[in-house]
């Protein structure tokens, strides 16, 4: 408890420097929350005045002006407050926006590594709803704090000015009320989490269930399901019956008894004795009804602030752990030294762990320049670790890669990966159009290099197919696009990247025989004059390779061409021949 | 795809819900006339205190009134306010019935189309995506907005309630002064004028803010995803520019929704 106050508080102060980003609507944003107390203050003492002074005394002139003003009060507040609004959703959007920027920046910039441990979704909801959170706090809850606070003080002193006895029964009443408020806030919290959590478990269920229907119905276990669904159904049910219960049955309207009835009875018995004793006239009781009212609301405002502002500075706790996490991969090359393979590119030694387990071990290799490699194994054995040390994603823990003799962390990670071209088998397109994925939304290409590179390529007819040409919009993932065309795409953006070196991860499977043929030549047009990598299962595609490296448990067992290889009965003419197997029985 | 319903099949569909919970739905019913009711009584009673106490203070300054009697009248005046307090926590209990129907339309409906569901043949899940499927089920039929059991229940008696306000307002302020209620009904027609006026645009700018934030989570979603991608082609610069820009123009979005919901806080 104690730990995670103090947390919260050095979360809150690395946060204010950027409320002090924006000063000047800082100023006005509290210049108006003064304002909008004071006119919300002002209205029961104008009451009073109306009642006590114009009434009495029929002056008709003063009741109107009265009136006026207590009208001009209202106009006053009501549009300082829509400004107000519109001020702190400026001042919470600019805050926010500087936030996802650098927080974004900062994730894309960060290792490999750094992704391996936080899955998409979960950087999804720090860059985005996390934010968001903190924007609230930067925004409403600053805001109403303030407001609040200054309501909650004028309405004391205007009760101590006038009732010093009163005003003491307030201020005692205060903390009591205050800590009662806080500490259910905090309990029905929990309970509205425990809603949620059961919430998502019945979703969990649902979706599981769902993925399994067809099979369900096989073994017609129908109701043994519909009984699970209830069952977590009553389980969510159980807890927001609870909540709702203690929320509304118990406390809320038990707090609008006490803070409307009862707390008017109290005043009006107050009141009326010291008007019988000619102590206090009746526009001062409407007064003091009235600010009383006036005084529960940012009493309970201040609280749910509070509940709320823990959220934001949970929030906040978890954006700045991502921000305190360096990239592991350290790009320490000032090098601005561009890089191009004249002769060779070596392995030497390399030994790698993701975690504890070694999965590549003494790996010893080198490629000619010009040369194509394949690489096949079983799955898992490392090959995909292996082109991810090349790319730098992960740094070899023993060991160097070298190009030309020289190691490539001597340049920078920018000059390294724009030599090589990397094309995986899970093509990933962006939200764009087509011709913005060929360029990789690198703006400084032009478009005639990559309508060159497509006709070379021959995927410039099927991207001309496409409703808008090389403007097409690609939704979501390319799923306008066939398997085929996004391939063909990914193989052109790689050519227009024009690299030396071409990594290809099982880039041809999944598709039909037709357009695996296809892809197959535009491929070659594509590794033509390149030093190429290409790690494949089907040895059907790899079979021209000037060389074939077979990997098992993170090492090199065997090395050679196609036909040395089968010879040789290994590994290698072992998975030759199961998948012959397999391809004479899909016929 | 999308087969467009006419409005009365909603109708027919949500009165076959009421149907099912007749006695839960005339109960809600009643209570939201009375909660309305006890609300609108509340200035009403207010005014009647402050009148009658005034007026018997200056029967007392008349000599007209003794102690005594006006101590009596307070009491009575108290016990009044008593009164209307214990009524009104009673239909302080209408919220939580309110929610425990949504709970239990959200119930029902779920049982109900897994069950049909369940019935599917395998087709159906070649075209239907699991998710899809799923959140059907839970997102779609959640008891807060925009869920549809939240509509069934609160939606709906939200909108009896303020419709009953706008009425009892009127009968009570034609009871206190029938002149000044004939006079605010003609800032009322302007509200009215100036909400439908507002709402399409209300709706339009919403809806413009909810396509900048799913842009925001594709483009998320498709970096974070494909972050070999974007690092073998050294892509980060750009899609950092990419993303400050789309911010920037979602900035405007999200102020020009402010700017006109702040208007339905002010007036509404
Ligand atoms: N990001 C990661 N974090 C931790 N362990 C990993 C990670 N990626 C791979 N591994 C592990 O490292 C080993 C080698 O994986 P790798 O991806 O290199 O295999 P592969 O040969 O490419 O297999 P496949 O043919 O299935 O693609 C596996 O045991 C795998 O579980
Ligand atoms: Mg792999």
């Amino acid at each position: 408890m104690l730990v995670k106050t103090k947390k919260n508080v050095s979360v809150f102060f690395r946060l204010l420097p950027f409320f002090l980003s924006e000063k000047k609507r800082l100023i006005f944003g509290s210049f108006a929350a003064f304002i909008i107390s004071g006119t919300h203050l002002a209205r029961p003492v104008i009451l009073r005045h109306i009642i006590d002074k114009a009434i009495p005394a029929s002056d008709l002139h003063m009741a109107v002006m009265s009136a006026l003003i207590f009208i001009a009060c209202l106009v006053i507040g009501a549009s300082v407050a829509y400004l107000q609004i519109i001020n702190l959703a400026t001042m919470g959007v600019n805050i926010i926006t500087d936030i996802k920027k650098g927080l974004f920046n900062h994730i894309i910039e960060n290792g490999m590594s750094f992704f391996d441990k936080n899955q998409p979704g979960r950087l999804m909801s720090r860059t985005e709803s996390d934010t968001e959170q903190l924007k609230i706090m930067f925004t409403q809850s600053a805001m109403t704090l303030l407001t609040s606070g200054l309501m909650l003080f004028g309405i004391l002193f205007i009760i101590f000015r006038e009732q010093p006895q009163l005003g003491l029964l307030i201020c005692f009443a205060m903390p009591v009320l205050f800590t009662i408020f806080y500490f259910y806030m905090n309990y029905i919290r929990r309970i509205w989490w425990m809603v949620r959590k059961k919430n998502s478990d019945l979703s969990g269920y649902i979706t599981e269930y769902v993925q399994g229907i067809p099979i369900l119905q096989l073994f017609s276990k129908k109701n043994a399901a519909i009984e699970m669904l209830e069952y977590y159904s009553k389980q969510k049910y159980k807890y927001e019956k609870k909540g709702l219960f203690i929320d509304y049955i118990i406390f809320w309207s038990f707090f609008s008894f006490i803070s409307e009835t009862v707390s008017m009875i109290v005043i009006f018995v107050y009141g009326t004795k010291k008007i019988f004793d000619g102590d206090m006239s009746i526009g001062t009781l409407v007064m003091f009804i009235e600010l009383l009212r006036q005084f529960f609301w940012p009493l309970r405002n201040l609280i749910m602030v509070l509940s709320q502002v823990q959220t934001s500075l949970a929030a906040g706790s978890r954006l700045f752990n991502i921000l305190d996490t360096p990239s592991d991969v350290i790009d320490d090359s000032k090098n601005d030294e561009s890089v191009s393979l004249r002769e060779k590119l070596e392995f030497k030694d390399i030994s790698f762990a993701y975690d504890k387990e070694t999965v590549l071990e003494d790996i010893d290799l080198t490629i000619r320049k010009g040369q194509h490699i394949a690489i096949v194994g079983p799955s898992g054995s490392g090959k995909t670790t292996l082109i991810n040390l090349l790319l730098r994603f992960y740094d070899p823990i023993k060991g160097e890669i070298l190009v030309d003799d020289s190691n490539i962390k001597r340049y920078s990670l920018e000059n390294w990966r724009k030599d090589i071209g990397l094309v995986l088998q899970d093509v990933h397109l962006f939200p764009g159009t087509i011709m913005e994925n060929l360029k990789a939304f690198n703006p400084f290409i032009k478009d005639d290099k990559v309508i060159q590179a497509a006709k070379r390529l021959g995927s410039h007819e099927t991207i001309m197919k496409k409703p808008d040409g090389y403007n097409t919009k690609l939704s979501e993932g390319g799923s306008n696009l066939s398997m085929g065309e996004r391939q063909l795409i990914s193989f052109t953006r790689a050519l227009v990247k024009d690299p030396d070196i071409l990594i290809l991860d099982e880039a041809t499977s999944s598709v039909d025989v037709i357009t695996e043929n296809m892809l197959q030549s535009a491929l070659q047009r594509l590794m033509d004059g390149r030093t190429a990598i290409i790690i494949a299962h089907r040895l059907i595609t790899i079979r021209n390779a000037d060389r074939i490296l077979v990997f098992e448990d993170g090492k090199i067992v065997e090395d050679g061409k196609h036909d040395e290889l089968v010879e040789k009965g290994g590994l290698y003419s072992k998975l030759h021949s199961i998948q012959h197997v397999r391809a004479g029985e899909a016929l | 795809m999308k087969r467009k319903r006419p409005t009365s099949f909603y109708f027919k569909w949500i009165l076959k819900r009421y149907r099912e919970h007749k006695a839960m739905v005339l109960f809600m019913l009643f209570m939201t006339i009375l909660s309305t009711a006890v609300s609108t009584v509340h200035p009403l009673l207010f005014k009647y205190v402050i009148d009658t106490l005034m007026k018997n203070l200056h029967l007392f300054a008349d000599g007209k009134l003794d102690m005594n009697a006006i101590i009596n009248e307070r009491n009575r005046l108290l016990f009044l306010i008593f009164g209307l307090g214990i009524i009104t926590w009673i239909t302080n209990f209408y919220p939580f019935m309110r929610g425990r129907m949504n709970m239990n339309f959200e119930m029902s409906l779920r049982k109900k189309y897994f069950k049909i569901i369940l019935e599917k043949s395998y087709r159906f899940f070649l075209k239907f995506r699991t998710g899809d499927i799923a959140t059907r089920l839970t997102e779609d039929l959640k008891t807060n907005p925009p869920g549809i059991s939240w509509f069934l229940c609160s939606g709906i008696f939200r909108a009896v309630n303020s419709t009953c306000v706008i009425i009892f307002c009127l009968i009570s302020m034609f009871f206190l002064n029938w002149k000044l209620a004939l006079l605010s009904i003609i800032p009322l027609h302007l509200m009215m004028l100036l909400f439908f006026k507002l709402e399409s645009k209300v709706e339009k700018r919403f809806s413009l803010r909810q396509k900048a934030v799913s842009e925001t989570n594709d483009f998320l979603e498709s970096v974070y995803s494909g972050i070999q991608i974007v690092k073998s082609f050294n892509a980060q610069r750009f899609q950092e520019d990419i993303f400050a820009e789309s911010l920037e123009k979602r900035k405007k979005v999200e102020i020009d929704v402010v700017t006109i919901e702040g208007m339905f806080h002010i007036y509404f």
